[in-house]
């Protein structure tokens, strides 16, 4: 590293990538994060950044900019922390007491507490790439790109293998904190900056006391449970999991929602008897999730041979091994698994699933709703097998926004099994067989003298149940479509459920942000229009690709790191690369670039449809998908170096535009794929759309050949 | 008949078609509802101001300009004329046991004829019943049920009463108004579910045709009542005063929801001030937060709390406490307030055992406060 900014721009990436991937969970966790929040997020992130690299340049003013950058160093090593501090307190102090937090809150909530740190490392980035320009680098603003991009392959590596499985959030931003902290006096021993040295080394003994002696996580997460105890706390890497005890009672959370509390009969009796007492002898039941709401129990009182009970999260089982015995029967199998791949590899052997997973209100739990999930459950009953799924109810009607997703999930397990029975209760249950199936409930339980202490007759009514199961599949639609992986109805739907509930149409954000873009897009020239639409495409591909991969193996957070750490690599790579290419001929391979990018778009069909169809193991896939992501950010790398040789400016002016572009561009394909179109219009049209995009803007950039090089108003800017 | 009103899925098609409409200018004022006039009659209790009408049936008092909906989502200034859009098209209509409301000494062991149409004056986060209550009619899927018709169906589903529930029936209040009026000549019971946030004059006129309702006292704090259903607390106490006063059978139900109503001085003095207005006698239902709706970030209510706030109240001096939502607690049942035995053995909706004999308690004889029936 001869070069004194290219550590700094090497922790500039590192410190992104890394607090991006923790907020991204803690943000999601407090505004209870569906993939419509994720995109507001994401977008808020890369708009704020995109906005302080617009704003780098005025802090520049074509100075020497090496105290400047310390200092921004110095903020973005506290920044990650302070904002995980501050979010609680937002939760706690503004927002009601355990109430979800609408779009218009999260949206402006992100949009604040992102505010300080998107800003700082977006300004970061110009300020290096200034004072890159004063050691008579060839091009610093590709340079310092690809050190970022390095950084982030780094942060992001480290945060897949190290800091997500070791790590609080907390603990995590006081070790980025450190690191930049380390970089900022390596820094300033080069450059002779005394004064940060010292401000950094009191802030790693600040931190070193924090990481040491103070529990932070824990008094955080005593302010989002006032009133309950902490019993326990896990980040682990598929969620935030919490244990809280108030008077007798031990409440579960993932992700601040409440998975279940004890004591809590109707629930788990509903979860059981609805379903288990359809089968005349169940001897094998799978459950999948629910085993700390007491399920197990009500199991037992069958004649079960064996119970295999599949966590995805092994502290779930950990937690629920502490807080109840039923787990230590020696006839319950706890599986620390994907409950989708065991019934993948079932094979016939289940009389009941009980598939007792929340709502489909994200991908990842859409997959348990999907036709292709509903066909494998089929295959891993035995003859006259049972299975249950559940929706939330809807009280006492069922409104249109839930009927909808009733009748995609009835017409989609319809056409998987002979038979669907809709048994409403606290939540609404869509059992599914090639057997029959009944309302007769508690007198099927009175027969068979199962001790209950709510599905019963002084409780339950079995006419009752019939009446109203019978009066909601009257009420379904059935003209819905069915619900498959790559195409999400029942996803959408729950979408406008949520959306209904908290009173907002989220076509309001569709037409800003088309607004917007219009606008904007209406303002640039070609080159400019090329990173956009490359940012645009490959921040879209990125979450297509993260979302595929969620599909298939069924959970995402601890690869996201690695998957974004593949996709900097390449871009990283790409940038170096880019920068040759920029030497000659540099439009018409601008414009060539983007139609690569759109044919590297279009391989996701056929690579997600072929790891969709067989069952290829997690690491051969995971390569796959990798590699896509690996080229997709060689091809954007490259976008970036011959956009930046295209424009003429000085390199800040430079770097603060095309960042600032291709983050915008990211900005908008995040928030519009993740949110709407994915939603509306399922995995692989988007993928069509997105190539069809980059074509467009290719064929631009070849009409734009013909006209001169540099405009005035290029020059302008 | 079941007729689809309205349909506000985010199909593909729906997709495509409404950005066209709104890249086109046209998403404003856009609306694919349908209005059934059948449904729609004038509104009692309103006024001509200069700024509009004003509604005057419950404390918000709406002022209504062309063309504007209430906040209870069912009344509209059409042409300077208030009308009520909720009469006879129910979207909810079940039948249930009377003790479901609950009512635990109005006729126990009946069951009640429920009906409900869309619309709400509250704004509760908790609300069970949002895809009706926080909807207009025109948004829901409905029955073409009119008063009549109500109590037809009613006698011929052998209920005993008809119970206006689920929603709000006090903003559906025409056709509870209509429907009660013709049961009451029928000889069938009107019950009413209500939050009572309703004024004195539509109260008193509605009371002539009720014969039980229960009350959901929310909070006794006006600034939780505020937040948490956006509604004041006094109008709802004065509600209670005027059932009681008017001779209704009431009974109240709170509903404890952890970190909003768990708080033990809250209930004491919620229970104080029922015990010094004349409430001893009034049943009180203690009932079992569960998360639902918007407050999903909460756990259920712990059974000890809800034993503690019960403590409370029969230490405040009210004889009849519940415990609802916790299956098979020993509070479901009920006690004679003198000899404190149990005199009508619950266990959900089964009577399991009764003891009282023409309003008395078969151990002791005490009067026990209620309509029993035979």
């Amino acid at each position: 590293m001869t070069s004194p900014y290219r550590l700094p721009a090497l922790t500039l990436g590192l410190a992104s990538i890394v607090t991006q991937t923790i907020l991204l969970r803690e943000f999601l966790t407090v505004f209870q994060g569906n993939e419509l929040v994720l995109g507001i997020l994401l977008g808020n992130w890369l708009l704020l950044t995109g906005m302080g690299a617009a704003l780098g340049r005025f802090a520049v003013r074509g100075r020497n900019t090496s105290i400047a950058g310390s200092l921004s160093l110095l903020a973005l090593a506290v920044l990650p922390l302070l904002t995980i501090v501050s979010l609680p307190l937002l939760r706690a102090w503004i927002f009601s007491p355990g109430s979800i937090v609408g779009i218009m809150e999260s949206l402006l909530g992100s949009f604040l507490l992102l505010l300080p740190f998107c800003l700082v490392a977006g300004a970061s980035f110009v300020i290096w790439t200034n004072a890159a320009s004063y050691h008579n680098t060839e091009n610093p603003v590709t340079d310092v790109y690809a050190f970022e991009s390095l950084g982030s392959v780094v942060g992001g590596i480290g945060f897949s293998l190290l800091l997500i499985f070791f790590l609080t959030a907390v603990q995590a931003a006081l070790l980025l904190g450190s690191l930049i902290l380390l970089t900022v006096i390596i820094h300033g021993r080069v450059t002779s900056q005394r004064l940060f040295i010292v401000l950094s080394g009191a802030g790693l003994f600040l931190f070193a006391a924090l990481f040491f002696c103070v529990n932070l996580d824990l008094a955080l997460r005593q302010l989002l449970f006032p009133g309950q105890s902490i019993v326990a706390y896990r980040d682990t890497p598929y969620g935030k999991l919490t244990v809280t005890r108030q008077e007798e009672q031990l409440n579960v959370f993932e992700n601040d929602i409440l998975l279940c509390s004890t004591g809590d009969p109707v629930a788990r009796e509903e979860m059981v008897h609805f379903a288990m007492v359809q089968h005349p002898e169940p001897h094998r039941v799978l459950l999948i999730g629910g085993g700390l709401s007491g399920a197990p129990v009500e199991i037992l009182k069958y004649a079960v041979q064996r119970v295999d009970y599949t966590e995805i999260d092994p502290e779930v089982i950990a937690v629920g091994r502490s807080m109840t015995h039923a787990l230590s029967d020696p006839r319950i199998f706890p599986l620390v698994a994907d409950g989708r791949t065991v019934v993948r590899n079932a094979g016939g052997t289940y009389d009941v699933v009980l598939v007792n997973v929340p709502d489909p209100s994200t991908a990842q739990l859409h997959r348990y709703y999907s036709r292709e999930f509903a066909q494998e459950v089929r295959r891993a009953l035995r003859l006259g097998g049972v299975a249950a799924f559940s929706l939330s109810s809807s009280g006492e009607y069922h409104g249109t926004a839930a009927r909808q997703v009733s009748s995609v999930l009835y017409r989609t397990l319809g056409s998987v099994f002979a038979r669907v029975l809709v048994i409403p209760g606290t939540r609404n249950y869509f059992l599914a067989s090639d057997g029959i199936l009944g309302y007769a409930v508690t007198q099927s339980i009175e027969e068979r003298r199962i001790p209950t202490t709510y599905v019963n007759r002084d409780y339950v009514d079995d006419d009752q149940l019939a009446r109203r199961g019978m009066q909601i599949v009257a009420s379904l639609d059935t003209t819905a479509m069915f619900t498959t992986d790559f195409n999400p109805v029942a996803y959408a739907r729950q979408l406008d459920l949520w959306a209904s509930m908290v009173g907002f149409d989220p076509l309001l954000i569709v037409l800003v942000v088309l607004a917007g873009t219009t606008f904007l897009l209406s303002r640039l020239d070609a080159a400019r229009i090329g990173m956009f639409a490359g940012g645009c495409s490959a921040a879209a591909l990125q979450f297509l690709i993260l979302l595929s991969f969620q599909i298939i193996y069924g959970y995402v957070y601890h690869v996201l790191g690695l998957l974004i750490a593949v996709f900097m690599a390449g871009l990283a790579l790409g940038a170096w690369w880019g920068r040759r290419w920029a030497t000659t001929r540099g439009r018409l391979n601008f414009a060539v670039v983007q139609a690569a990018i759109a044919g590297a778009v279009v391989l996701l069909v056929p690579l997600t449809t072929m790891l969709g169809s067989f069952d290829i193991p997690i690491i051969p896939g995971a390569s796959l998908l990798s590699l896509e992501t690996a080229i997709m950010g060689l091809l954007v790398g490259m976008l970036f170096s011959l956009a930046s040789s295209l424009i003429h400016n000085t390199p800040t002016a430079v770097a603060a535009s095309v960042y600032s572009i291709d983050l915008i561009g990211s900005a908008v394909g995040a928030l519009l794929v993740s949110a709407f179109l994915v939603p509306a219009f399922g995995v692989h049209p988007v993928v069509y759309g997105i190539a069809g995009l980059m074509a467009a803007s290719a064929i631009l950039t070849f009409i734009a050949l013909r006209q001169p090089a540099h405009t005035a108003r290029e020059r302008a800017r | 008949m079941k007729q689809l009103q309205a349909s506000t899925s985010y199909s593909r098609r729906t997709f495509a078609r409404n950005c066209l409409l709104c890249a086109g200018g046209l998403a404003m004022g856009f609306s694919t509802r349908q209005r059934t006039d059948r449904h729609i009659k004038e509104a009692l209790f309103y006024e001509k101001t200069a700024h509009g009408l004003q509604c005057r049936k419950c404390p918000h008092e709406c002022v209504l300009e062309e063309g504007e909906t209430g906040i209870c989502r069912n009344r509209v200034n059409r042409g300077g004329v208030m009308y009520s859009t909720a009469y006879g098209n129910p979207c909810a209509v079940h039948i249930d046991p009377i003790e479901k409301k609950p009512f635990f000494h109005f006729l126990p062991g009946t069951r009640a004829y429920s009906i409900a149409a869309a619309g709400c004056n509250l704004r509760c986060l908790n609300c069970q019943n949002w895809q009706i209550s926080q909807v207009t009619p025109a948004e829901t899927l409905n029955d073409d049920l009119m008063p009549d018709a109500v109590v037809t169906e009613c006698i011929a589903e052998r209920c005993e009463s008809i119970a206006y529930t689920y929603s709000e029936p006090t903003t559906f209040y025409e056709y509870t108004l209509d429907t009660s009026a013709i049961a009451r000549e029928r000889k069938i019971k009107n019950l009413l579910k209500s939050s009572g946030y309703i004024n004195d004059a539509p109260l008193r006129k509605l009371s002539r045709t009720l014969d039980a309702a229960n009350i959901d006292l929310k909070a006794y704090d006006d600034d939780i009542y505020r937040r948490l259903s956006g509604a004041r607390l006094a109008p709802v106490l004065h509600t209670l005063k005027v059932l009681k006063e008017e001779g209704v059978w009431l009974e109240i139900t709170n509903l404890v929801i952890p970190r909003w109503t768990d708080d033990m001085d809250l209930i004491r003095r919620m229970c104080d001030w029922l015990a010094s207005n004349g409430f001893t006698e009034t049943p009180l239902h203690f009932s079992r937060f569960i998360p639902l709706y918007k407050l999903t970030q909460l756990p259920l209510t712990p059974v000890a709390v809800l034993e503690r706030a019960h403590e409370i109240a029969r230490k405040a001096g009210l004889q009849y406490v519940y415990i609802g939502n916790v299956p098979d607690h020993a509070a479901e049942s009920t006690f004679c307030p003198s000899c404190k035995k149990v005199v009508i053995e619950r266990r959900g909706f089964s009577i399991r055992s009764r003891h009282i004999t023409d309003g008395r308690c078969d151990h002791c004889k005490q009067t026990i406060a209620g309509v029993w029936g035979t």
